[in-house]
């Protein structure tokens, strides 16, 4: 074997490297080359402008506000999915009934039916949100209606037509989304955990809620680890919801433009200022480095062996 | 899968695996640009004269190679494509040996900006819609034809003994005219107006406002009725920016827009357009406008005007080519020009904005762009103007063209305010929402503001200063003037 070894490695190393070099890390690398020029993306040529498209960048406050949005939802998005679909993986596990049991009664079905929305396309959720949002005859409005509440009058124009509304309406459908797919995550983390930890804390006599932060959580920390860096990401981004859901962020006076989207527009709606893009690009990649980083720092933990 | 997998598939790996995710949308343009920056770049000709493949005559004005193919990409909006499938039978038909292949897509830009970079251009492409490529960036880049004399002077298929400029409505060529080149064909001829049905304003009595006072008496009555006055396409209040630009050049006159396109200093601090910012802002604050609007998309909100639930609507004249099934049966949908603002308003109250959209380009750096000169020319025979009207119930910019066609009642409405807009003053078009189109989304925001209530006239006009003024300073575009 040792005579063989170098050309079998680089027989099976090659192919999948050549492709990460091609498709993954020269656009990377040429993104920023752009971002350094004036390309308009429509001809072939361009001039190097140095830092310039930067130095706007900075001075954008039409940038500001779509990377502040982009920082309300990382704060709130993984916060409240992640409780929910803990808290759900819970119920529907061991944990979730004191070890006595493998989980609520029906929780094979929750399990399907939680993970639905997982399994529609993105933009079929934007679109069956808009209805459900919708001003007049919309399944929200309707509802609120039915129990004596006008929609209008408390969210004026809708949620969708709504400044200080339309992040946190989009939010809540991403929320919705994401919840099934970590909570299936999470259950497979729990069942993992032996059931006789289960046994011996319940009968040292803890509560369910106490199995819970002082069991089930410390045994999970490193596929919650994995998921915050996984929602973190995908909230960065939420280009789909917000494209749909948002016209690509411009809705309600931008009050849910986000980097993407504003990228997106600069690159291909804009005056086709493909290098200024690539600046927000660089940002953005530049952003999401920095949070899978300290979203590492901030969760690691000791691992625990069992 | 076992539970073992599940869990360490979402380990580094599946990391990473989002991060190229992420990297597909945030180095999209990079993507792109692998491919442009890659090869070796061929430096931009400025002005590329096609020359003829076989010698010019009169059939055949522009010397197209008969056997030459030719590649056309239509956009598909709410026009449809079928009207250009009969437009290239006709060029078919006098080019039998010429393949000619279509593409109908809303996708020009991710289609089409490729083959741009690689310099292998479709040979005429309908250049429209919301993924439509930057018209003024490839013209001053010299990669579209400019239509000069040559096709200009050139005969008309159909019209005996005209050229084909002689065939064209006033200011057909405007829209695409760039530093005093024009660098393509703008083919369908909107009228930008206010729908009503006329079958519900005789049956209440009611009467189309000329003025603002009347659309305000009007609004008493409507809401007596508890039927709201005034819808708009909320999610898109830039059709209310239309109107509104409509109102302030009647009442200022062409100067006012013209002013506001050049980026001139305190242009939107102007009377005429603070007193029609102050009008508007009264259309909202007298709660004329139907609840819930500025979240509607304009589907939705043309439907609800459809299913009676406001009075008014403002659309261009494609609005029934839109509507398509929704439209009941007993609706008489009826076109009128924007209501004079006062009796001081400098322009006619019959002076309505008609635009032209659907720009067809020809790249200059084409296969076949003398075929792409003679598409155009076949778009402008009388023959395929009528055809295009009879699908799309929308005129085109071929003058005389829709004159003695059975009109339907709607293209008819289009027609005779088009006619009555030839009386009064011209609107010129304003240009800054082709020109500075970080511009026009932000001012776009800021009318749903006035719209919605958020800015009162004083906050709008300082807020759109404000954004011009930002525009103005921004080396990173172009400027044009007017």
């Amino acid at each position: 074997m040792r005579k063989g070894r170098w050309p079998f490695i680089i027989t099976f190393l090659t192919p999948p490297l050549a492709l990460y070099l091609v498709f993954v890390l020269s656009p990377f690398i040429q993104g920023v080359q752009i971002s350094l020029t004036d390309w308009t993306g429509l001809t072939p040529t361009f001039n190097y402008v140095g830092l310039q498209n930067y130095i706007s960048l900075f001075q954008d406050a039409e940038w500001w506000h779509a990377v502040s949005n982009n920082v309300k939802l990382l704060i709130v998005i993984p916060i409240v999915t992640l409780t929910f679909s803990l808290v759900l993986a819970a119920l529907l596990t061991r944990g979730g009934t004191g070890g006595a049991r493998s989980g609520l009664a029906g929780s094979k079905f929750y399990r399907v039916v939680y993970f639905f929305p997982q399994v529609l396309p993105v933009v079929i959720i934007a679109i069956m949100f808009q209805f459900i949002y919708a001003p007049q005859g919309g399944l929200l409005e309707k509802f609120l209606s039915w129990i004596g509440i006008d929609m209008l009058s408390i969210i004026p124009n809708g949620p969708l037509g709504n400044q200080g509304i339309i992040l946190w309406a989009i939010a809540f459908v991403a929320i919705w989304a994401g919840v099934g797919f970590f909570m299936v995550l999470f259950i497979a983390g729990m069942q993992q955990i032996p059931r006789e930890l289960f046994e011996a804390a319940a009968i040292d006599g803890a509560s369910r809620t106490r199995m819970f932060f002082h069991l089930t959580l410390p045994l999970l920390w490193g596929h919650v680890q994995t998921a915050i860096v996984f929602i973190g990401i995908g909230t960065l981004d939420m280009f789909g919801l917000l494209s749909v859901m948002a016209r690509n962020g411009l809705s309600a006076d931008s009050g849910a433009d986000v980097m993407a989207t504003q990228l997106y527009r600069t690159a291909f709606q804009g005056n086709s200022l493909f290098g200024y893009a690539s600046a927000m690009a660089t940002m953005l990649l530049i952003f999401s480095l920095i949070l899978a980083v300290v979203t590492f720092r901030i969760t690691r933990r000791e691992k625990i062996e069992y | 899968m076992s539970e073992d997998q599940v869990s360490s598939r979402l380990g580094r790996r599946g990391f990473l695996g989002s991060a190229a995710t992420l990297g597909a949308v945030a180095g999209s343009p990079a993507l792109l640009a692998a491919c442009a920056t890659g090869g070796g770049g061929t430096p931009t000709g400025t002005e590329n004269k096609p020359t003829p493949a076989v010698s010019e005559s009169a059939d055949n004005p522009f010397g197209v190679d008969p056997k030459a193919p030719l590649d056309v990409v239509i956009f598909k909006g709410g026009f449809s494509d079928e009207y250009a499938k009969y437009h290239q039978t006709m060029y078919k038909k006098r080019f039998p040996d010429a393949a000619v292949k279509h593409t109908g897509t809303q996708d020009i830009t991710p289609q089409l900006q490729p083959r741009f970079v690689q310099g292998s251009p479709p040979d005429v492409v309908d250049n429209s819609g919301a993924q439509a490529l930057d018209t003024t960036t490839l013209a001053t880049t010299g990669q579209l034809t400019v239509i000069d004399d040559r096709f200009l002077d050139a005969p008309s298929l159909d019209f005996e003994g005209k050229k084909i400029r002689d065939t064209l409505v006033d200011g057909a060529l405007d829209q695409l005219t760039i530093e005093g080149k024009v660098y393509g064909l703008p083919y369908a001829l909107n009228i930008n107006g206010i729908w009503h049905n006329a079958a519900l304003f005789e049956k209440n009595g009611w009467e189309p406002a000329k003025t603002w006072d009347d659309l305000m008496a009007l609004g008493v009555k409507t809401k007596a009725a508890d039927l709201p006055l005034w819808t708009y396409q909320g999610q898109y209040p830039n059709y209310m920016v239309t109107v509104f630009a409509a109102m302030v050049t009647k009442h200022g006159g062409n100067d006012v827009m013209k002013n506001i396109d050049n980026l001139e200093d305190g242009a939107w601090s102007q009377d005429a357009v603070k007193a029609v910012a102050e009008a508007f802002f009264e259309l909202k604050s007298k709660g004329y406008i139907m609840r819930g609007t500025a979240s509607l998309t304009h589907v939705q909100a043309q439907a609800q005007w459809a299913s009676g639930k406001a009075a008014i609507i403002p659309c261009g004249s494609w609005l029934k080519s839109e509507l398509g099934s929704q439209l009941p049966a007993d609706f008489k949908m009826a076109i009128t020009p924007t209501p004079s603002l006062d009796a001081g308003d400098k322009l006619g109250y019959e002076a309505i904005p008609y635009g032209t959209t659907e720009s067809f380009v020809v790249p200059s750096k084409g296969k076949n762009v003398n075929g792409g000169l003679e598409y155009l020319r076949t778009m402008l025979s009388k023959e395929a103007a009528q055809k295009f009207a009879e699908l799309t119930y929308t005129l085109t910019v071929v003058k005389g063209a829709h004159d003695d066609q059975d009109v339907d009642t709607v293209l008819k409405s289009s027609l005779d305010a088009y006619d009555a807009a030839q009386a009064a003053e011209r609107i010129q078009p304003w240009r800054y929402t082709g020109w500075y189109v970080p511009m026009k989304d932000d001012i776009e925001g800021a009318m749903g503001q006035l719209l919605t209530g958020n800015l009162d006239a004083n906050g709008f006009v300082a807020r759109a200063q404000k954004v011009a003024d930002r525009v103005k300073k921004d080396p990173k575009i172009k400027k044009l003037s007017r």
